[in-house]
């Protein structure tokens, strides 16, 4: 059987005159990863986002999106099986109060009422949002707008949740309650792709990282060998690594030893505390 | 206004506080400060704990914009009462620098946005010219000069509004959350041309952050807030190893600070002085990982 998403030789612009913003991609996805897509503004990581979830049409190179029952679909059949949080909450939020707001995709399914309360009630228990259901959505912090634009996806059960800059401009401990957001459906077997800046983020929470550079993958890895084994490629990117990482890829340099995937502090204690 | 040993007091906040009419609570309350002329203080704190308030009263933008509030306290900038000065005065002394640096353009292009404020002022031409090139060099942007602020990067975005503030030749220039919106090249541009700033011209910065691997780089003072107040000031030596403090008010230490405390708790030996940035960390540990992990290979070929 196919894989869950293939993307080969994907090419994209945004008007025919214009530069490529995508030029060849090529990767394939398994359901159930947890991935990171990172690379600088500019690079595409928006535009490619954009594609998976139906948004925007390519016209060269080949996007397939194979259901469980093992049918590719569609672009309008996999708009119902994605679910996409934008970087701005605010362009998704459509009512009134946060409950409401929640609701709304259940609705528009035409769920019955008392399920639907079920189900929005535990959603927002889980995500912290319980006491502010019945504020409006944008009285609200920027990270809690977040959660509340995550928790109307989530309640839809995609298969495939795309959060793009999940916490950015967020402080540490709104960073984590989100990110904890997409761990709960990640583990009832969603797939999650989420585009970030935040490479302490990308540390802790992605099993697999994509870096985008000019419209092309440049690394696809497991998160620690990102980190860890392609140093020199990530400096010729200008991208940074998370400062514990840092220390631990200086420190092997400089010594010649080899502390192993170190990508949290708890990585590096463990290692020289026995 | 006084001095303490060589350097000049510039910013002095008595008691300060501010709330908006008819409200309960206090946004900013108790808040005392001192800032000394070439001082880089960084103010630490969640979303909403009051920092960008702060600054804002700082520049006079409290009480000056607002129709109404009730205050308490006093806030000195320059030997000028803020409360008493109008904005424009202040402003000759205090830039600012916000979170989004569009919202701070008015001109189609890089160039005129740092000299806008110079004609304004009605310097000669030679001199603006002068002021420009300087400017340009200190915060990198020579190469976009002629471009649109609308079709650059976000780092350089917000260098040219650093430079425009610059250009004006302010005593003191405060940043709120300047990079927050950046990627990490644009934050290590934008922290660059700050310590440069501060470092080569000696001017006085107060930086707003929540990234304390920033602040810890360039600080001699950090002060942290908490639901508007200082809950603690000093220099990143003595208030970072206070990690209870940090997690409390859901901000995070540098990782290497993180590591130092970790490690000391598990009995090792380490340098008196806590890590603040990555290569402190790297000088110290070198020889201590160098001969843990001899250690640890040897045990392993006895198995």
């Amino acid at each position: 059987m196919s894989s869950f998403i293939k993307v080969k030789d994907l090419c994209y612009r945004y008007r025919q005159n214009m530069d490529n913003v995508l030029e060849g991609v090529n990767f394939e996805i398994e359901r159930g990863e947890f991935i990171a897509l990172v690379g600088h503004n500019g690079s595409g990581k928006t535009t490619l986002a954009k594609i998976i979830v139906g948004l925007l049409e390519h016209k060269e190179g080949i996007y397939q999106f194979t259901s469980r029952e093992g049918k590719v679909l569609s672009r309008r059949e996999l708009r119902k099986k994605i679910g996409m949080v934008s970087q701005e909450p605010n362009n998704q939020i459509l009512e009134s109060t946060v409950f409401k707001e929640v609701a709304y995709g259940l609705r528009e399914k035409g769920m019955a009422e008392p399920e639907i309360n079920d189900i929005v009630e535990d959603i927002l228990h889980k995500m912290n949002l319980y006491h502010v259901r019945k504020r409006h959505p944008y009285l609200l912090s920027r990270g809690q707008r977040k959660r509340v634009a995550l928790a109307s996806i989530v309640v839809l059960e995609p298969e495939l949740i795309i959060c793009d800059e999940p916490t950015a401009a967020l402080d540490y401990s709104s960073s984590t309650t989100v990110m904890e957001s997409l761990v709960k459906p990640w583990k009832q077997g969603a797939t999650i792709i989420f585009i970030t800046h935040d490479v302490k983020i990308v540390a802790e929470y992605a099993q697999r990282t994509i870096l985008l550079n000019k419209g092309q993958v440049a690394i696809d890895t497991d998160v620690r060998s990102f980190f860890m084994d392609h140093h020199d490629e990530l400096e010729e990117h200008n991208f940074i690594t998370p400062q514990i990482t840092e220390l631990a890829n200086r420190l092997n340099r400089v010594t010649g030893r080899k502390l192993a995937s170190v990508l949290r502090v708890s990585d590096f204690v463990d290692q020289v505390v026995n | 206004m006084s001095k303490e040993g060589e350097k000049e007091l510039l910013i002095r906040v008595e008691n300060f506080g501010f709330k908006y009419p008819g409200t309960r609570d206090w946004v900013l309350q108790d808040i005392n400060l001192d800032v000394h002329r070439g001082d880089f203080v960084s103010i630490l704190g969640e979303s909403g704990c009051g920092k960008s308030t702060l600054c804002r009263a700082l520049v006079g933008l409290i009480p000056h914009s607002l129709k109404y509030c009730e205050l308490k306290g006093k806030i000195h900038v320059c030997d000028m009462l803020t409360e008493e000065t109008p904005i424009t005065t202040i402003s000759k002394k205090v830039g600012m620098v916000f979170q989004d640096p569009e919202a701070q353009f008015m001109s189609l292009k890089v160039e005129d946005e740092i000299v806008f404020g110079l004609e304004n002022r009605g310097l000669p031409e030679e001199e603006i010219t002068r002021i420009l090139n300087e400017v340009s060099e200190t915060v990198g942007i020579g190469g976009i000069l002629e471009k649109s602020p609308f079709e650059i990067s976000g780092g350089e975005k917000q260098r040219v509004v650093i430079g425009s503030v610059l250009a004006l030749k302010p005593e003191i220039i405060i940043l709120d959350e300047p990079t927050s919106e950046l990627d990490p090249i644009g934050r290590k541009e934008i922290l660059a041309s700050i310590g440069k700033i501060n470092q080569e011209l000696g001017i006085t910065i107060i930086y707003v952050t929540h990234e304390t691997e920033e602040a810890a780089y360039l600080s001699n003072k950090v002060a942290l807030m908490d639901q508007g107040r200082f809950i603690r000031q000093g220099h990143p030596l003595e208030v970072f190893p206070d990690q209870e403090l940090f997690k409390n008010i859901g901000i995070r230490l540098p990782q290497v600070t993180e590591l130092y405390l970790e490690l000391q708790k598990r009995g090792l030996q380490l340098n008196d002085i806590p890590y603040l940035t990555l290569e402190e960390a790297e000088e110290d540990l070198a020889d201590i990982i160098d001969s843990k992990l001899r250690e640890v290979n040897s045990n392993e070929q006895l198995y």
